[in-house]
């Protein structure tokens, strides 16, 4: 009995000290270098960030088909896109949800979303959440802006006002890659939003 | 709020009409009417939602942020309401800061409070610059919900994301009460 309980001890001091060195998983922080990754997007084709030759930087936006504010963002998206992929700032948007709790966001109802909201940018299926794991976007639409060496500039939000475009004051995506053209570094380089919570296995 | 509180009792009534004499019924008829109209008040800025709740004296004031879209928030409401319910008549409020938007509410938030009663305040907050008003929730708080804040005589806890079960909840209750 009594090795028993020692044993028991044993094994809870054991686990404890294992629990206290285990810190939460971080992702991408500002100033980290993005390992580059090749997702399958709409168009069946897999897609990474080395096939943007000329880029000087990537607009990385975590986002879905179902989360309203992921829908209320999806024409501004397409804007960023539009606008800035041709000064060199291509839009790559990736799925992080988890089909097998969210059907909804199963690649096949990707294509049809991508279809219905006339997607211009790629938008990516991130199956095994191996990319989002990297990055770990809390909520979506999540924003993470890369300069063209790929490293991390900006985290946050596409602008201050989620429900009406056009009473948008701060638009923090166009800032900071307008800072960044200028070779600067953006400010903010983080904001916080409302979003749909991303879970992560 | 008087309305909230009126629309409360309403609930309770329409509850006790289950028992179905037909006098009662007719009272249930006005639920329905009454409830109807039963619209939660918007609060444009955090400000108002600051000076109202942030401040209270001598009580736990928790504070649930949840919205109808939002499942995790959804599905911790029935504890909130347990919760609620147990700690009645003692020094702690409830407020459900819903976030829901402006011009879906009619098929948002109103039915949703019509078929899911609440044991407490319930406000929409409208103030989009959440960049910053969100230091006020927590430093580490980045915009996901359900957030929940418990606050008594301004010193401020904060639980991210949703509570596991009702044990874990009502722990939180008691570790800030």
């Amino acid at each position: 009995m009594k090795a028993n309980t020692l044993l028991i001890f044993g094994a809870l001091c054991l686990l404890l000290s294992l629990a206290s060195f285990t810190k939460p998983p971080v992702g991408y922080k500002i100033g980290d270098k993005v390992a580059d990754f090749s997702l399958k997007g709409v168009d069946g084709k897999n897609h990474s960030l080395a096939e943007f030759k000329q880029a000087k930087g990537y607009i990385i936006v975590f986002t879905c088909n179902e989360c309203p504010y992921a829908q209320m963002y999806e024409q501004r998206i397409i804007q960023l896109h539009n606008k800035y992929s041709k000064l060199g700032y291509p839009v790559l948007a990736i799925n992080p949800s988890l089909v097998d709790y969210f059907p909804e966001e199963s690649y096949d109802e990707m294509v049809k979303r991508s279809k219905a909201s006339k997607f211009t940018f790629h938008y990516l299926f991130d199956k095994n959440q191996g990319v989002t794991k990297l990055f770990r976007p809390s909520k979506t639409p999540h924003v993470f802006l890369l300069d063209k060496n790929r490293v991390v500039k900006y985290i946050g939000a596409i602008d201050d006002n989620p429900q009406s475009a056009a009473a948008v004051k701060k638009k923090y995506v166009e800032s900071a890659i307008e800072a960044l053209n200028k070779g600067k570094n953006p400010t903010p380089a983080e904001t916080k939003a409302i979003g749909c919570a991303i879970k992560i296995n | 709020m008087k309305s909230l509180k009126f629309f409360s009792f309403l609930l309770l009534l329409s509850l006790f009409a289950c028992t179905g004499t037909t006098e009662v019924k007719r009272d249930n008829t006005t639920v329905a009417t009454a409830s109807a109209d039963a619209k939660p008040e918007i609060l444009t800025s955090f400000d108002q939602l600051n000076d109202r709740y942030f401040q209270v004296k001598d009580s736990l004031v928790i504070i649930n942020f949840w919205a109808t879209w939002c499942k995790p928030c959804v599905r911790e409401l029935p504890d909130f309401n347990e919760a609620a319910l147990k700690y009645k008549g003692q020094k702690v409020k409830f407020v459900f800061v819903s976030l829901d938007f402006l011009d879906t509410m009619e098929k948002s938030i109103v039915p949703f409070i019509k078929s899911n009663p609440f044991n407490g305040e319930v406000v929409v907050l409208a103030d989009q610059d959440v960049n910053t008003w969100a230091i006020n929730i927590d430093n580490n708080w980045d915009g996901a919900i359900p957030v929940t804040l418990a606050i008594k005589n301004g010193k401020k806890s904060t639980k991210m994301g949703a509570f596991q079960n009702y044990e874990e909840l009502n722990n939180f209750i008691q570790q800030n009460i």
